[in-house]
This record gives C-alpha cells, sequence and structure tokens, in this order.
C-alpha cells in the first residue's frame, strides 16, 4: 500500500520569530520543527490541517516495565472453565465462546431428551392470560 | 476485521501543570507571569511489554496506544482506567482535539498483485496511471455529525503491515487489506469529562469497524 505522509502542521503563532529585532532589517521568520528541514521528497497532506492520532510524545523520558496491575474488568474477572481452560474474560467478552466438546454436546442432548419426556408426562402447556382468567372464574384448570 | 492497535489522544490547549512547576512557582511568588517562556519539562513514556501498551504524557498531550486489543470492551476499560489515574495526580487541562486512530486488518485469499488489481478495478476508474500502477493506497475524509476521520487503506504484504505497528503481534497475515481509521473531533477549550471520553473511546471504535467491513465488502463483492 502506498502511504501518504503527513507535512507536519501548520507552525503557531508562537513560532513567528523576529530576526535582528529591533533593527531596521528586522523582520518575520517562522521557525519549522527538525523534520521540516530534513531533505524528503515531497509529502502528500490531506485538506484536513489537523495532524494525525498519535503517541508520539516530544522527546519523553523512556520508562519500561513488563507489566501493570490496572484495576480493569480482566483483571478482576477471571473466567475458570475446566473443559476449556484457554478461554479468557476477554475471549467472553469479545464474543468467541469456546465450542461445546462431545461430552457437552451429549449431556446436552440428554438433557432436553429429558426435559421433552417431563414435559409430556405432566403435560405443561403454556400458562396464558386467557387460562389464567378461566381458572380464576371456574376455580379449575380450563382447557383449550 | 481484526483490530490490531489502538492510540486514543487527548490534546490539550494548555500544558499540563505538571511539566510547568517553574512558571507556576514563579507566578505564585512573585505574582507575575516569568519574562520569558521557559520550555516545558520533557515528557513521559512508559511501555507495558507484556500487555503491548504504551501510556505517553507530555505537556501538551496524554495517549495511551493498546498494541493488543481483544475486543471493544477492553479497550475501553484501560484506557478509561488509566485516564482515571493520571487524573488523581494532576487535574488535564481543557482538551483542544480528541482523536482516537484505530488499525484493522481482513486477511486476503488473494495473492498481493491480485489485490492491487481488485483495488484497481473497485476503487478507480481505468485510467492510464491507476492501470499502470504496482501498488495503490486509498485516502479519504469524511464527516459524521461534528466528527471527522481521515481513513487510509489498501494492500499489504505482512513485512510491510509490520512496518507500521509498534509491537508486532504474534501472527500476522502474508496478504491483507489494511485500513487506518482516525476518528477525531476538535475542540474549543472544552473540560474533560468522564462520560465524553467514555462516549467518544465507544463512537470511535463502532464507526471504524463498520467503515472498515464497508471498505472489505466493497472489495470482496464479485470476488
Amino acid at each position: 500500500m502506498i502511504t501518504p505522509m503527513i507535512i507536519p502542521t501548520v507552525t503557531s503563532a508562537e513560532d513567528v520569530k523576529k530576526i535582528l529585532s529591533d533593527s531596521i532589517l528586522s523582520s518575520e521568520y517562522i521557525t519549522f520543527d527538525l523534520q521540516t528541514w530534513m531533505p524528503q521528497p515531497y509529502r502528500w497532506r490531506s485538506i484536513e490541517l489537523s495532524s494525525p492520532t498519535t503517541f508520539d510524545g516530544q522527546q519523553p523520558v523512556l520508562f519500561e516495565i513488563n507489566n501493570i496491575d490496572l484495576p480493569t474488568a480482566t483483571w478482576r474477572w477471571k473466567i475458570s472453565l475446566p473443559e476449556h481452560p484457554e478461554i479468557t474474560f476477554d475471549d467472553l467478552r469479545a464474543g468467541k465462546w469456546p465450542k461445546p466438546t462431545e461430552e457437552e454436546l451429549e449431556a446436552r442432548g440428554n438433557a432436553l431428551e429429558l426435559a421433552q419426556r417431563v414435559h409430556d408426562k405432566l403435560d405443561i402447556r403454556p400458562l396464558t392470560t386467557a387460562i389464567l382468567i378461566r381458572q380464576f372464574r371456574e376455580g379449575k384448570e380450563g382447557s383449550d | 476485521m481484526n483490530l490490531l492497535q489502538v492510540i486514543v489522544e487527548l490534546r490539550h490547549s494548555k500544558p499540563l501543570k505538571l511539566f510547568t512547576p517553574y512558571e507556576d512557582l514563579y507566578r505564585l511568588l512573585a505574582g507575575k507571569e516569568l519574562p520569558e517562556r521557559q520550555a516545558p519539562l520533557p515528557g513521559f513514556e512508559l511501555t507495558i511489554s507484556e500487555k503491548r501498551m504504551r501510556i505517553v504524557v507530555d505537556p501538551w498531550h496524554t495517549a495511551i496506544f493498546l498494541g493488543d486489543v481483544p475486543n471493544k470492551g477492553y479497550c475501553v476499560d484501560n484506557v478509561m482506567t488509566v485516564f482515571r489515574k493520571i487524573s488523581d495526580l494532576v487535574t488535564l487541562p481543557p482538551l483542544s482535539r480528541l482523536g482516537e486512530r484505530s488499525f484493522w486488518v481482513e486477511e486476503s485469499q488473494l495473492n498481493f498483485n491480485e489485490l492491487v488489481t481488485s483495488y484497481k478495478t473497485k476503487i478507480y476508474k481505468p485510467i492510464n496511471i491507476a492501470e499502470e500502477s504496482i501498488d495503490v493506497g486509498a485516502s479519504f475524509v469524511l464527516a459524521s455529525g461534528e466528527y471527522r476521520a481521515n481513513i487510509l487503506f489498501g494492500p499489504m504484504e505482512s513485512p510491510q503491515l509490520e512496518s507500521v505497528l509498534a509491537f508486532k503481534p504474534p501472527k500476522l497475515p502474508k496478504v491483507a487489506t489494511f485500513v487506518d481509521v482516525d476518528f477525531y473531533i476538535k475542540k474549543e477549550q472544552e473540560e474533560l469529562a468522564e462520560r465524553m471520553l467514555r462516549d467518544f473511546v465507544n463512537s470511535g471504535l463502532d464507526y471504524a469497524s463498520e467503515q472498515s467491513k464497508k471498505i472489505v465488502s466493497l472489495l470482496e463483492e464479485g470476488q
């Protein structure tokens, strides 16, 4: 991919300085940052003058550590699924649910079958408003 | 689309007090401004290697870089926690700009040359310069309400992809469509509010995700 580069943005008012101040020869000039003076090919820039979002600091002092204890949800919530030890809280948060194992699929099938048998045995029907009203009015379970 | 990295940057309209102690002391004790403006103290940059995270606090901006973003919630959570910690130490000055830049990739089943050809067919008219090109890239500036987005995208091979990332992820596709979305808003000396930042980070990622998907689906049409 050809990457257009961004030219440093227009210098601020404070970068406009006076050369030979208090003299008849004085004139204003504009300071640019070092980057601009480096020999570089022409760089494309967008009509938007706002310089891009960056994390580059101005000659910062650098520090490095291995890890950090941030009180985030990831840190607070530890997921422990015995069948899927590799699954983390962030996987679940990203919607990456583990694929069920064969044992889980079998157990699910058995549970559904058992539920169906219970349903058939007890003749469970949905408790609709109409049935409820009929029960209250007639003091017994109605039938559709 | 896979999210590779996110930068959230707060640009301030005044330097952070943390970096101007001499001016502040002088003003406090002398009761007037320093006659000559002092250069602010250098900024601070902390790299957290295991988390592939970088935090930058300097006179004019505060930024968080995430080189590992498993999901949107992780990003929002970490950004908010870090900014909350920094705000505990120093009051962040009013904002002049709020930006969120995210890099997305979608692995391509085509080889690089085929992907370039696909770009030329879908994005450009068949003019000489487009027909003859061996590599292409596209850049657009979009507006979404009061927000702006600079969107750059194009085909990339893994070495180029690696070169644009600050932390190398464990796995990179050999050939991919790369999308860089810089979602931002300019502010007029607006005070930072936690809710505002949270909403911005959320909507920035939603917007970038939506645009990236649109680009990829356009390229995949008729393939």
